[in-house]
């Protein structure tokens, strides 16, 4: 009977190992693929039109473009931001780090600034080429891309004294 | 009865908002998904990049190796991220946009307050408008930009006003009810009441530099935080606090205004000076050359979360008269009789801090007003003798406390608010506290819940502050 009894004992203690073991692998496996993720490193590159005078801007004076408070470059032409699409990942991402929103405070910031008067967002283009060809033509045009993605007609600036090859570069995130 | 309305509309309320509250939730949990880059969402996000990436001319070495999804992807391209107002699918956009382009967007809000005193309490019938629906705000804001620097704003508020606004004659105290009602000849004359619309601003702004920005036109007076926020999903409570509406400063100026910003890091200095007609019973009409001068400066840090403190002040004359034509020896002449005639003066400050999701903010405002000899008006009142107007000094203050926290984008605030009016003398001073909760399910809908508390100081010429006023408001506030 005791026997009986600790057969049965052993089958659920055996039961209940499997199911823990099952539990924490399927907790795990998301992280394991997470760590994976996080292991691309990608930056973003500041891109402006090859003969721009422009060669370094701190993240703050980023912001102030993509908020477009009117800042001008060094030859007192005003920077033009054009941005990618909302919810891309590389729109989330450089959101998130230049402008310290996420995607819904972003909306709110721009509906409440339109509400207070003042002007809107900059413009979002539907397609990589057509941005880039917008910055490599537009005076003062300035956006951001990943750099192989860049094109001869544009070049990447400095951020914070940065290039995107650079190990300490502030416009990087995991994917 | 009217309580038991007054909760039915509640519920009802409750009931319309909450799948708007349910399908908010879903949205907020996907784009906060999205932005953790959380495996839940990486398809559709994969799908938009690919789509933002279709048209790509050089080859990336990040690209997907095989060209089916992406061509896919890209055929789908519409349905994924059609182009908005905001956006450009093509250089001919680009240059139209350089040129003209007309931005229409606006706000607008449903407010149901109601009233938590006593049937004995005389506010219940002077309160308005409690237990009901009411559309406070419709605002519409027309926006330009004019190319090379000039750009162009109007805001105008389309209103149910002047249909149902009282006017009191303080002689009997008979109450006369506006009535706009005409027979509509578009139809088979059935009656509809007409509205109005009032021009909040319209202004044209030329940018010299960012130092330097001239707006003609009409313009909201840029003091403290309120007034120039002033839009219902903008701000965080229900109703402006006492010491805005009762327009310390003026609201509105019509004039001049120059503008502009620098930085010196970590600091960002403004400033707005304004040259104006200033305060006065006609908004396009100075009845004197007496111009009013005013200005706000402002430092802001986000060293320490986002810091904001500024300074204002203002000084202006107003002036009120009645006319009356009369027949001279040649010709017929005008006469004026002059109503009210002071010299006014206004000064605010105001520090706004947003760290992460806390909110504090406050503003303090004082007016004082100065009569001219034979510019000092009667003052109402119930019981003779009248007297005439004194000079007086008017302050008030507020503070408000806030939290957002990533329920809902939920925030429960505080107000405490005083205003000290002495030129009025219906009006005692009033100590006033509000809580309430401000809800973002998306951010352009806000849902807010308020219980106002207000204690008056002293009775008042009419008694009012003898008897507390409390309400419960709800509201709904969207931008579109």
């Amino acid at each position: 009977m005791n026997r009986v009894c600790l057969v049965r004992s052993g089958q659920k203690l055996a039961a209940l190992l499997a199911l823990s073991l099952g539990c924490a692998l399927l907790l795990l496996l998301p992280r394991a693929e997470r760590s994976a993720r996080a292991a691309n490193r990608v930056v973003l590159a500041v891109v402006v039109t090859r003969g721009s005078s422009v060669q370094d801007l701190s993240l703050s004076e980023l912001k102030r473009i993509f908020i477009n408070e009117g800042d001008t470059d060094p030859s007192d032409q005003r920077y033009v931001p054009f941005n990618h699409p909302p919810h891309t990942t590389d729109r989330v991402a450089f959101d998130n780090i230049v402008l310290g929103m996420s995607a819904d405070e972003v909306s709110q910031f721009w509906i409440e600034r339109k509400i207070r008067g003042l002007s809107g967002p900059p413009r979002s283009v539907d397609s990589l080429s057509l941005l880039l060809r917008l910055i490599a033509r537009l005076p003062g045009a300035i956006g951001y891309a990943r750099p192989s993605q860049l094109t001869s007609d544009v070049r990447a600036i400095r951020v914070n004294g940065k290039l995107p090859s650079d190990a300490s570069y502030p416009l990087a995130f995991s994917e | 009865m009217n309580a038991r309305a007054g909760y039915g509309a509640l519920a009802f309320l409750c009931g319309v908002l909450w799948p708007s509250l349910a399908s908010a939730a879903d949205t907020s949990t996907r784009v906060s998904s999205v932005s953790a880059a959380d495996s839940a969402a990486v398809p559709e996000q994969t799908q938009r990049d690919v789509a933002f990436d279709a048209n790509v001319e050089v080859p990336s070495a990040a690209a997907p190796a095989s060209p089916g999804p992406r061509a896919a992807v890209a055929a789908n391209d519409e349905a994924i991220e059609r182009p908005s107002s905001d956006s450009f699918s093509n250089e001919t956009e680009v240059e139209a946009e350089q040129q003209r382009r007309i931005d229409l967007y606006g706000f607008a809000d449903l407010t149901y307050t109601k009233l938590l005193i006593p049937e004995s309490n005389p506010w219940n019938r002077i309160y308005f408008p409690s237990d009901s629906f009411a559309v406070g705000n419709f605002n519409l804001y027309l926006s330009s930009n004019l190319g090379d620097r000039w750009r162009a704003l109007g805001e105008v508020r389309f209103m149910y006003l002047p249909n149902g606004a009282n006017t009191t004659n303080s002689a009997t105290g008979e109450i006369t009810r506006t009535d706009t009602t005409v027979l509509d000849y578009a139809g088979f004359e059935q009656p509809i009441h007409w509205g109005a619309i009032r021009i909040e601003r319209v202004w044209v702004e030329h940018e010299f530099s960012a130092l330097f920005k001239l707006q003609v036109g009409a313009f909201l007076t840029p003091y403290g935080i309120w007034n120039v926020d002033h839009g219902s999903p903008a701000i965080v409570g229900i109703r402006a606090p006492l010491a805005v509406v009762s327009e310390l400063f003026p609201a509105h100026q019509t004039g001049l205004q120059l503008y502009g910003n620098t930085f010196l890091e970590p600091f960002e200095v403004g400033y707005h000076l304004t040259l104006s007609n200033g305060r006065g019973p006609v908004e396009y009409e100075d009845f004197d050359d007496d111009k009013a001068l005013g200005g706000r400066v402002y430092l802001k840090t986000d060293a320490v979360g986002s810091l904001t403190v500024g300074a204002s002040a203002y000084r202006g004359g107003y002036y009120d008269r009645s006319a009356k034509y009369v027949v001279k020896r040649d010709s017929v002449d005008k006469e004026y009789a002059t109503k009210s005639k002071y010299q006014e003066f206004s000064f605010g400050t105001d520090v706004k801090w947003q760290w992460k999701r806390l909110l504090v903010q406050g503003e303090f405002i004082m007016n004082e007003a100065a009569f001219e000899d034979g510019g000092r008006p009667r003052v109402d009142v119930l019981k003779p003798p009248q007297g005439f107007q004194p000079d007086y000094r008017r302050w008030g203050a507020y503070g408000l406390i806030g939290y957002r926290t990533h329920i809902l984008q939920t925030m429960p605030y505080a107000i405490v608010q005083y205003v000290y009016a002495p030129n009025d003398p219906v009006v005692p001073p009033v100590l006033g506290g509000q809580v309430g909760l401000n809800i973002r399910p998306t951010p352009a809908v806000v849902l807010k819940l308020e219980l106002s508390l207000t204690h008056f100081t002293g009775t008042g010429s009419t008694g009012l502050g003898n008897y507390p006023l409390r309400f419960l408001a709800s509201q709904v506030a969207w931008a579109f």
